[in-house]
């Protein structure tokens, strides 16, 4: 089982697609929860995703606009995408059969 | 009438540099606006009735001795100011911050990720809360960076020597 912060993450970059940059997710997550999320939080965890291989990276190209600094560029791996299924798999078989199972209403 | 002729003469002794302190305030305000803002001739019209009004205050009100301290020390501040910035204090607050501990405090590649994707966050922030909260949404977005950064390698380090201390 995934962490939630974990979990939420790699589904930012599934649905993001390759080549996303940590403040894609920040934002994603901040407007998913409806709260700035903390950008500390986030490069941790992806620190700790690429440790266990769920996630690369890769160095990106420096932007002149924002003082010629360059990016990582993370990408979901196979393994980490295997591991996410699982996790939301299991998340969905525990929400069956309650309340809440199958229709889990839209954030206000 | 000779203690009235005394303080006109003082008076007269203290008028010039109050006009001194008056020319250098209006021609450092005017030096001193961006090049980008509307420097308009009513502006300036404003801006020198701003300050004849100041010195005529300045005369009614405070002590000679003080006015003529203030207007000696202008000078002395007006030149301890030439190397700064042209840009106001307020026009500081509204440029993009330069991330300068999380340079110092991170390692550099690190940093440039951090600093790239806070820059990236930050017109965001300065639409949605204005120039001054997003500042300070920067400076505490960097700080919560650098403070996990080191708490992680912390730990790492303590799972390390407890892992080895198990073997």
């Amino acid at each position: 089982m995934l962490p939630k912060l974990e979990e939420l993450i790699l589904l930012a970059l599934l649905k993001q697609g390759p080549d996303t940059t940590a403040g894609t997710v920040q934002a994603m997550l901040s407007e998913a929860t409806g709260r700035e999320q903390a950008f500390g939080a986030v490069f941790t965890t992806l620190d700790r995703l690429t440790e266990k291989k769920f996630v690369k990276w890769k160095k990106g190209l420096p932007d002149e606009r924002r003082g010629g600094r360059a990016p990582r560029l993370y990408t979901i791996t196979g393994t980490g995408r295997t591991t996410l299924i699982a996790s939301l798999r299991a998340t969905q078989v525990l929400a069956e059969g309650t309340a809440i199972g199958g229709l889990i209403p839209a954030r206000a | 009438m000779r203690g009235n002729g005394n303080s006109d003469s003082a008076h007269d002794d203290g008028s010039y540099p109050r006009l001194l302190a008056g020319l250098i305030i209006l021609a450092r305000s005017t030096a001193q606006r961006p090049d980008n803002e509307d420097a308009s001739p009513r502006i300036l019209i404003w801006q020198f009735i701003g300050v004849l009004l100041a010195l005529v205050l300045m005369d009614a009100s405070v002590p000679n001795w003080l006015s003529t301290a203030v207007a000696a020390a202008l000078p002395i501040v007006a030149i301890l100011n030439r190397g700064r910035k042209a840009q106001s204090w307020l026009g500081g607050l509204t440029a993009p911050p330069r991330g300068f501990w999380t340079d110092l405090l991170l390692p550099p590649e690190r940093a440039d990720d951090i600093l790239y994707n806070l820059l990236g966050r930050y017109d965001y922030w300065v639409q949605k809360h204005g120039a001054v909260k997003a500042r300070l949404i920067f400076a505490t977005q960097s700080f919560g960076c650098i403070l996990s950064f080191w708490t992680d390698w912390l730990l790492r380090r303590v799972r390390l020597l407890v892992q080895l201390r198990k073997q």
